[in-house]
């Protein structure tokens, strides 16, 4: 056991020297196949986390939203239909929620206001009043006493005292919100009574959420309904391959690394030909010169995986993932604060590590292999 | 004892460029001699060199080490004879670029794993004896002609093989380098080691080292003296 | 000349190396243990998350708040230009990494999970 360690320890010897011979060739080398694993690494982690994320937190949205449909789009929902889903069977409760965007052409942002339910939230703001997530107060700048002005589509000036700011640990689900009463609510957007956003049920068994979703399309035609696996479902489905963004990244990552594989396979010389012969010469075996390659692709591949997660994972747990911001910000002004909890798939890290080194440490011996198995004789003339 | 019975070694067989570089050669080679293989250019010594070395297999024919047959060898166990048997000094020295004096001498030694600090002692005695210890940590590609050609014996001597083979040592030296080349074999055969060596160089012969010349014209032996 | 090399430190390649893959290896199974234990940590506030979800009657996370359908991913237009599908996301940058359910593609209800089509 011990000759067989210092064995190795002898090749990694020779490896590690052969590479310094042209050290910052090798290190540009590991550099650049590391940030192609952190990119990778990244949004594999961010994502995986999202997911998870969406699972926990949303498990708490409605059971099934109604929305009605107008030619196609989204229209405001009358309160009538209310009573016919209220009357069907396993239903146990209907309620219309009131819910719309504003655009603050002042800071370019988009808002979501919402009246909440006083059954559910305790801090409800009277009228004049209003409760703003964190994203809100700080892209206006406002603090808990003074007062948000909002212009609205009307043209009419709003003026609400700030309540409460909603608290920055729950700015991934609440960075954008500015939560009013409801009177305010309806005159805010010109809302007459009788008319909700949408509608929203709760469901005596759990089990028949879908038998109800299909009675409720049965019943309201021009409706369309969500049920909250369909929420859960659309968390679950990342990676659009088809997008820009995710095809470039892959895109780049795969002529990157043929790049490096054809740059390794093109690389066998006269001079390092002859050195395997030299090698051979002098008493290794053939296979001390394959074990000895291995040893150089392990040594650059698994580097560039190590430096490149670890680094991956910093950046996606312990600064949130900036560098994704652009990407997923677009052009929009609010972006939550947030630290996504650390969810790591296995799989996913193990399928990586081996993408990552098993074709480096194949296209490093694929070109020697001949030279390897060759006499020392002819390798050397 | 070394020994070749109707050894031919044919390149590109079969090809259009087909070429028969040793042919039909039967040879002993006795032990703790110094045997030098001279002939002109082309008439096979270094291939023959290489064959009893075990770099290459002879197209027909035996060669016998100490009794055994390393023909059909296959070549894990020829390679671990090799080691064993022969140390190598290459007519270009072909150091190692890239690792220092130690590292180059001790390099025939690494697929043993022999603990690293006797293995580093053994190697710098050698290169002290050889006067170039004070350059061990160099970089080979810094080294003089006759500096590079000692290292190369200490890699060659490493393992202490019983048999030391030399591809025309002197071809690349000065008279000088070439003399003091010619004592160090002298020396080694004082302690008992073997020689074979190729060249064509008068000095060598004339050195009064040499205990067996064998002449070779054609791929073939004409002389063997 | 003798030279005596006892005394000198000469470091050996492979040790640098192996204690450099030691350290990278160390950060890999902190990588991990910290998932664990920040994991384990991080319930609370998930949970308080998940409160305010059900209490405010939410339905996506705020990520996405430059679109035309902002942060509610689940209730997007079933019509619009730079589509692939009535039920995709607009070529935004976000739409990248998170897709909308299909299930809606057909008329009448689809739930998220998978379901027999009634006869």
């Amino acid at each position: 056991m011990t000759i067989w360690f210092e064995k190795q320890k002898y090749l990694l010897d020779y490896t590690v020297s052969s590479l310094m011979r042209r050290l910052a060739k090798n290190i540009g080398l590991l550099m650049v196949y590391a940030l192609i694993v952190f990119i990778l690494a990244t949004v594999m982690l961010f994502t995986h986390a999202l997911r998870q994320e969406a699972a926990v937190v949303l498990d708490g949205a409605p059971e099934v939203t109604v929305q009605h449909i107008t030619m196609g789009r989204h229209d405001v929902i009358p309160a009538a239909h209310i009573d016919k889903l209220s009357n069907m069977r396993g239903v146990r409760n209907v309620h219309g929620r009131l819910w719309g965007y504003f655009y603050d052409t002042a800071n370019r942002a988009n808002y979501t206001l919402m009246v909440p339910s006083s059954d559910r939230y305790g801090q409800s703001p009277a009228q004049g009043e209003v409760v703003v997530g964190a994203g809100v107060a700080r892209s206006r700048n406002v603090q808990v006493g003074q007062y948000l002005f909002l212009l609205s589509p009307r043209a009419k000036l709003f003026k609400l005292k700030l309540k409460e700011i909603l608290h920055t640990d729950s700015e991934i689900v609440t960075t954008d919100l500015v939560l009013v009463s409801e009177p305010d609510f309806r005159t805010f957007f010109g809302l007459p009574e009788g008319i909700y956003t949408d509608l929203v049920l709760t469901v005596r068994n759990p089990k028949e959420v879908a038998k109800v979703a299909e009675k409720i399309s049965a019943i309201l035609p021009d409706s369309r309904v969500i049920t909250r696996n369909d929420i859960l479902r659309t968390y679950d489905s990342v990676f659009d391959w088809r997008e820009g963004i995710l095809l470039a990244l892959l895109a780049g990552a795969i002529l990157a690394f043929v790049i490096f594989a054809w740059e390794k396979a093109s690389g066998l010389g006269a001079q390092e030909r002859r050195e395997i012969g030299i090698l051979k010469a002098i008493g290794w075996e053939t296979s001390d010169v394959i074990k000895m390659k291995v040893w150089e692709g392990g040594v650059i591949s698994f580097g560039a995986f190590t430096l490149g997660y670890v680094l991956a994972y910093v950046h996606v747990f312990y600064f949130s993932a900036g560098l994704l911001e652009p990407v997923l910000k677009g052009w929009a002004v609010l972006y939550p604060r947030f630290e996504l909890s650390p969810q790591v798939d296995g799989f996913q890290v193990a399928a990586l590590l081996f993408f990552t080194v098993v074709p480096y440490i194949a296209a490093t011996l694929v070109p020697i292999w001949r030279a390897a198995i060759t006499d020392p004789d002819a390798v050397m003339r | 004892m070394i020994a070749l019975d109707n050894v031919t070694k044919t390149f590109n067989e079969g090809a259009e460029n087909e070429f028969q570089a040793i042919c039909d050669v039967n040879l002993k080679i006795v032990m703790n001699r110094v045997t030098v293989l001279r002939g002109p250019s082309g008439s096979g010594k270094t291939t023959l060199l290489g064959l009893i070395g075990g770099l290459a297999r002879p197209s027909s024919g035996r060669i016998h080490i100490d009794g055994q047959e390393v023909t059909s060898l296959p070549e894990r166990f020829l390679t671990e004879k090799r080691r064993a048997v022969f140390g190598f000094v290459f007519q270009n020295f072909n150091l190692v670029h890239g690792l220092t004096v130690l590292e180059n001498v001790m390099l025939p030694a690494y697929p043993l794993g022999k603990p690293r600090k006797a293995l580093s002692q053994a190697a710098l005695d050698l290169l002290d004896q050889l006067h170039v210890a004070h350059k061990a940590d160099n970089p080979v590609q810094f080294l003089s002609g006759g500096e590079t050609q000692r290292v190369a014996i200490a890699r060659a001597l490493i393992n202490d093989p019983p048999i030391l083979i030399a591809d025309e040592p002197t071809a690349n030296l000065d008279t000088a380098l070439s003399h003091e080349f010619l004592n160090i074999i002298a020396d080694l055969r004082a302690r008992n080691k073997t020689v074979i060596m190729t060249s064509h160089d008068p000095l060598v012969e004339q050195a009064g080292v040499v205990d067996v010349l064998v002449t070779m014209r054609d791929g073939r032996i004409v002389g063997n003296l | 000349m003798r030279r005596d090399r006892s005394s000198k430190n000469r470091v050996r390649k492979a040790n640098v190396v192996l204690i450099l893959y030691g350290m990278g290896m160390a950060a890999l199974v902190w990588t991990w243990s910290d998932a664990l234990i920040r994991g384990i940590g991080a319930q609370t506030d998930l949970r308080v998350r998940a409160d305010l979800v059900h209490q405010l009657e939410l339905t996506d996370l705020t990520l996405f708040t430059e679109a035309r359908y902002t942060r509610h991913l689940s209730q997007a237009d079933l019509h619009s230009a730079f589509q692939d599908h009535p039920m995709a996301l607009d070529h935004f940058p976000s739409g990248s990494l998170v897709m909308t359910q299909r299930g809606h593609l057909r008329g009448g209800f689809r739930d998220g999970a998978e379901q027999k089509e009634q006869p």
